[in-house]
């Protein structure tokens, strides 16, 4: 079995927690939260043949005001940088978020989820200019959501 | 070596460093000794001269550094020796700074692999001073022990004194005894989880989230304490009675979960274990990606768990010490007997206490119980009888002592207990009617099998009776028929006496001399019918009233006879002619012909083959004569036996 710790990161409600309850089904209470700042929960699945478990850390998300803690971020293999497709800022700071995650881990991978798809319409999305890594979301309609997990932990594996 | 006997060297160096320049220095000489001295003081002087010095020494170190430098590290290292050998203190001072600002960069710049490697040995260092400081402060609390004045010290000393474990050792046991329950190893950065270890079945619902909450948890609070500038880290968690103990290193952290917080003994026996793990499995510890399933996390795992084992296998500090004094078991002893006097003296409060609590386990009553002499007063409230009886047998199994029942019911639930209660009762009867109704089938069933069992007995007995009845009919029967010859002929000479007609040798009748049949003669004399119709009515009466007789008389033999006198041939018709006129005769009697005896009538002649002889003369008279004989079917009564005596036996076996 391989366990890896991964980070859901962005900025204030773009969707993070949604989307991990879209795809957990077992998770710590909601009362960490407001405690430390962190919630985390955990993913059994199966990539080519190899048992993996992801260690799923749900960060507070982040304000102009209060960084999320390097130390959380410390030793993770991955991370999801989650932006809200219908708030153009929160896709602005993706950058650095990504940036300040990587100089606590060079070596670790990375995607992007544009969540809360289902605001938009078609052409809406076309309008955006996707980052590389990314893929359109919806926590709400269960729309890409365990592809995206699956994307990080594939990219992950040796 | 010393400076001293290095003087062509250092000319060589000055003539590295300084040739040029000494050159110029030598002009400078001869010219300055043509000069005027400007000053004489010798600081003007120096302040004028040192600049051109510097100089020269920095061109001499840039330009022909290789050389210059071999040559200076050579002559630096035996400087600072003969340095630290002539005032070491100074050296340090002068070296403190530099020193420090060196080692500070590479510890920041490789932390983690600076602390993995120092750990085991600062580790071990730490324990020992810790252990030190420990005895020192044991030694401090026993001196202020003993100016202590009170009731626990002296308890405390009593036991000391027995059990040969000191005071100190003591108290720091009565605080508290923590059990290492679970044991995990946890990498620092990314708080995954390398091994875990659980004492017997203190399993850890998914361990691997606990480690990362534990991880996330000591972040957030070694964060907040660094914000506080403060170089320290978080080791110690608790809530409630449950403590987790955190031994951080490098790259990876311990956690031990106990059921109380560690004392200082446990702490370094933690640190000790920690460090020698370390050790082992830095390769593991610095290089883990999170899978779990190498040999080198499975021997962590099994390491760590045989350490766990040990450590709550391990005997108490009293364990370990040896008991050998006698004054300790005398001193137990008397203990012993004080503690059996105190609880004679208790064993009231201690039996109410007892039968309190199992009352309030039992039922979650408290009820108060009181002991009174002979008696047990129990007084409190309950809500139901059942609860009353459940605590009127607890307390019954529990002394032998009457129960005075103090307790009561509110009278709100005694209205609904009574309605209960009737239900139940209704519930009880209904159930009871259909058992009775059930129990009275079945009892009329019995009485029809216990009819049915009479009536076969009663069969059975008539049968048996019956039987037996038939058994000794047989016997009786059997016993007759044996008899019948011999009964026949008793009851022939009962009757005939002794006649002269009557031959008990032979049960015959004989009719013989003149007065029946005279000489040559055969029919007999007139008056001889008579005697001999009576005296055959008479024989056969006897004959026939015997019973079974007549079943087995096969003939009645008439022979007849003559003497000697004639020929024989005219004898033998004579004979024969007797016999047949008496058979005729015979034949027309009453009693033959209602007894059908006429075909049994037979008859012969024997002429005179058969002559009486009396003392070896004939007795002629005695010969002419007639004999009447009877003859049982011998083989039929033979036959009628056997059948007998076999169906007896066979009744007999049943």
């Amino acid at each position: 079995m391989i366990r890896k710790k991964i980070l859901l990161l962005g900025d204030f409600g773009v969707g993070k927690t949604s989307l991990i309850r879209r795809y957990v089904d077992n998770a710590f209470d909601d009362s960490y939260l407001t405690t430390i700042g962190v919630k985390i929960s955990k993913k059994h699945l199966t990539i080519r043949d190899t048992e993996c478990e992801l260690l799923i850390w749900d960060v507070e998300g982040a304000t102009p005001l209060k960084q999320v803690l390097k130390s959380y971020m410390l030793g993770a293999s991955g991370a999801i940088f989650v932006a809200d497709c219908s708030r153009e800022e929160t896709i602005a700071h993706l950058d650095q978020h990504i940036e300040r995650f990587l100089s606590v881990n060079p070596s670790a991978r990375y995607v992007i989820a544009y969540n809360k798809s289902d605001l938009l319409t078609e052409e809406q999305k076309e309008e955006i200019s996707c980052k590389k890594y990314a893929r359109f979301t919806s926590a709400k309609e269960d729309s890409n959501v365990s592809q995206l997990f699956i994307n990080l932990t594939e990219k992950m594996l040796p | 070596m010393s400076l001293k006997n290095s003087s062509s060297d250092l000319d060589r160096l000055k003539e590295l460093l300084l040739g040029d320049e000494l050159e110029a220095l030598a002009q400078i000489e001869s010219k300055l000794k043509t000069l005027t001295i400007l000053s004489d003081n010798p600081e003007e002087i120096k302040a004028k001269v040192l600049p051109f010095f510097d100089e020269m020494l920095l061109e001499r170190l840039q330009d022909k550094g290789g050389a210059a430098i071999s040559l200076l590290s050579d002559y630096l290292a035996r400087i600072i020796a003969e340095a630290s050998h002539r005032n070491n203190e100074a050296l340090s001072q002068s070296l403190q700074g530099i020193l420090s600002t060196a080692v500070s960069r590479e510890i920041a710049s490789n932390k983690d692999a600076m602390i993995d490697t120092l750990y085991p040995i600062m580790g071990g260092m730490v324990s020992k001073y810790v252990s030190t400081a420990i005895k020192e402060l044991i030694e401090n609390i026993n001196r202020k022990i003993d100016d202590g004045l009170s009731m626990e010290r002296y308890k405390r000393k009593i036991k000391s004194r027995v059990t040969g474990v000191s005071e100190t050792e003591l108290l720091l046991q009565e605080i508290s005894e923590a059990h290492i329950l679970s044991l995990f190893v946890i990498q620092k950065e990314s708080g995954l989880l390398i091994s875990e270890a659980h004492w017997r079945d203190n399993q850890i619902s998914d361990p691997h989230m606990v480690a990362s909450m534990a991880s996330a948890i000591k972040d957030f609070i070694n964060d907040w304490i660094q914000k506080s500038e403060k170089q320290a880290e978080v080791q110690l968690l608790s809530y409630g009675s449950s403590t987790l103990y955190i031994e951080s290193a490098g790259s990876v952290y311990l956690v031990a979960f106990l059921n109380a917080e560690p004392d200082q003994e446990q702490r370094i026996e933690i640190n000790h274990f920690f460090a020698s793990l370390i050790k082992e499995y830095f390769d593991l510890f610095q290089n883990f990606d999170g899978d779990d399933s190498s040999r080198a996390v499975k021997s962590l795992t099994a390491q760590i768990q045989s350490y766990l084992d040990t450590q709550n296998n391990y005997p108490t500090v009293q364990e370990k010490r040896p008991k050998s004094n006698y004054a300790r078991y005398f001193v137990l002893l008397l203990l012993t007997l004080l503690l059996i006097g105190i609880l004679y003296i208790v064993k009231d409060s201690l039996t109410e206490y007892a039968i309190a609590s199992e009352i309030e386990e039992k039922t979650d009553y408290t009820i108060d119980i009181d002991i009174d002499g002979d008696q047990i007063l129990a007084e409190g409230s309950v809500s139901s009888f059942s609860d009353l009886h459940t605590i009127e047998k607890i307390i019954s199994q529990k002394s032998q002592k009457s129960i005075v029942n103090k307790m009561t019911i509110p009278m709100s639930k005694i209205g609904q207990l009574f309605h209960e209660k009737e239900k139940r009762i209704d519930t009880n009867i209904t159930q009871l009617s259909g058992h009775i109704k059930q129990l009275e089938e079945e009892l009329r069933e019995a009485a029809q099998t216990v009819e049915t069992l009479n009536k076969k007995l009663t069969r059975e007995e008539a049968w048996t009776k019956e039987q037996k009845e038939q058994l000794l009919l047989r016997k009786k029967k059997i016993n007759e028929l044996i008899s019948l010859k011999e009964n026949i002929a008793t009851q022939l000479k009962n009757s005939f006496g002794h006649t002269s007609y009557f031959h008990p040798k032979n049960n015959t009748l004989v009719f013989s001399s003149s007065e029946f049949f005279p000489r040559g003669e055969a029919h007999p004399r007139k008056n001889a019918w008579k005697t001999i119709e009576a005296t055959v009515n008479q024989y056969l009466t006897i004959l026939l009233g015997i019973k079974k007789t007549k079943r087995y008389l096969r003939r009645i033999l008439i022979s007849g006879h003559t003497d000697s006198d004639g020929r024989g041939e005219s004898n033998a018709h004579l004979a024969k002619e007797r016999a047949l006129l008496v058979k005729n005769h015979l034949s027309r009697m009453q009693i033959i012909q209602e007894n059908g005896l006429g075909p049994l009538l037979t008859s012969t002649g024997y002429a005179s083959q058969y002559r009486i002889m009396v003392n070896r003369t004939e007795d002629k008279n005695a010969s002419r004569r007639v004999e009447i004989e009877f003859q049982l079917d011998e083989k039929k009564l033979e036959e009628d036996i056997k059948h007998l005596v076999n169906s007896s036996e066979k009744m007999d076996r049943n």
